[in-house]
């Protein structure tokens, strides 16, 4: 278990939260242009690296509200939680280390 | 259409109703404050049409500080999140705060729903009732953190509920959801026995802090 830094509500248990899949997958502009397999890799591919990941989480037991995280995988340490979309988390997605 | 009876969700519990003559001294009081007014309110803590259409009903601006109440005109204004709070009033007076709350925010982007029937209210007070807290929720309830005015969404021994400091430290409310209620009282009951349990007989009248509202408090965790 570990703690979550809710923007809103700050320091909670992560009891409190669930998980909302991968951070920063953009829909694309015209999804009719994309090949099938395009479309299938922004539905279904995810980077799931060992490693810093940029997450999205839901404190879903308190304020309610979606945010963005990264996360180390292999440690849990969390290095920064933002409210959604802030230009911080912009190269966070996928790197490994 | 025949009268639908209005029956607590603790209504298998006889204790909650009659009180058990526990001790005067008890370490941990509990009491159901039942058939409270409980009213979401949705809107933007951004938009100041919707904020001044509040304040002209309650008097006072719902609170935009993250886990805070305020209290206005006899009632309670809890944040739930940045788009909601729940507004609790008398039972009496439930009926014309939704009236007077769908007109002044008739013409702003807002929601008003009586989620009266859905959920229960139940205080618990006393010299152990932060050890009683301590059992089923991992909040940190020490007095810096959550002082008088602080309010919050979490889980109490795994059920949903909102929490209210009425006075730091020793007296707190829950408001939990009406097919939780029975458990979470049985729950409590049960977690506040070494400590002397005294159940007072039901009330259906709002627990005020006495706030100040002309001075808002500042956000505990920011
Ligand atoms: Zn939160």
């Amino acid at each position: 278990m570990f703690q979550i830094d809710c923007p809103w509500c700050g320091p909670r248990d992560q009891s409190e939260f669930a998980y909302a899949g991968e951070g920063g997958i953009k829909r694309p502009e015209d999804p009719s242009a994309l090949t099938d397999a395009e479309w299938a890799d922004y539905l279904f591919m995810r980077q799931n690296p060992r490693g810093r990941h940029h997450e999205q989480w839901r404190h879903v037991h308190g304020c309610g509200q979606f945010f963005d995280v990264v996360r180390q995988t292999v440690t849990y340490r969390i290095e920064s939680v933002d409210l959604p979309g802030r230009p911080a988390l912009a190269n966070a997605s996928g790197e490994v280390r | 259409m025949s009268k639908i009876k209005l029956e607590s969700p603790l209504i298998d519990q006889p204790e909650a109703r009659t009180g058990n003559n526990g001790p005067t001294n008890a370490g941990v009081t509990l009491v159901e404050r039942s058939f409270l007014g409980h009213i979401m309110l949705r809107g933007r803590s951004d938009d100041a049409a919707f904020l001044a259409a509040c304040a002209r009903v309650f008097g006072v601006e719902p609170p935009t500080a993250p886990n805070t109440y305020a209290e206005g005109n006899g009632a309670v204004i809890g944040w739930m999140g940045p788009t909601e709070w729940l507004f609790m009033v008398d039972s009496e007076a439930r009926a014309a705060w939704l009236d007077a709350l769908r007109e002044a925010l008739a013409d702003v982007h807002a929601g008003v729903v009586d989620l009266s029937g859905g959920q229960t209210t139940i205080g618990l007070e006393g010299s152990h009732a932060l050890d009683v807290l301590a059992k089923g929720s991992t909040l940190d309830l020490h007095p810096r953190v959550a002082g008088a005015g602080f309010c919050t969404r979490s889980l109490l021994a795994k059920s949903a509920m909102f929490l209210r400091v009425i006075e730091t430290g020793h007296r707190f409310e829950i408001v939990v959801r009406r097919s939780f209620a029975d458990y979470l009282w049985q729950w409590l009951v049960d977690a506040s026995g070494e400590y002397g349990l005294r159940i007072l007989p039901a009330e259906s009248s709002l627990a005020l802090a006495g706030l100040d509202v002309a001075a808002p408090r500042a956000a505990a965790t920011a």
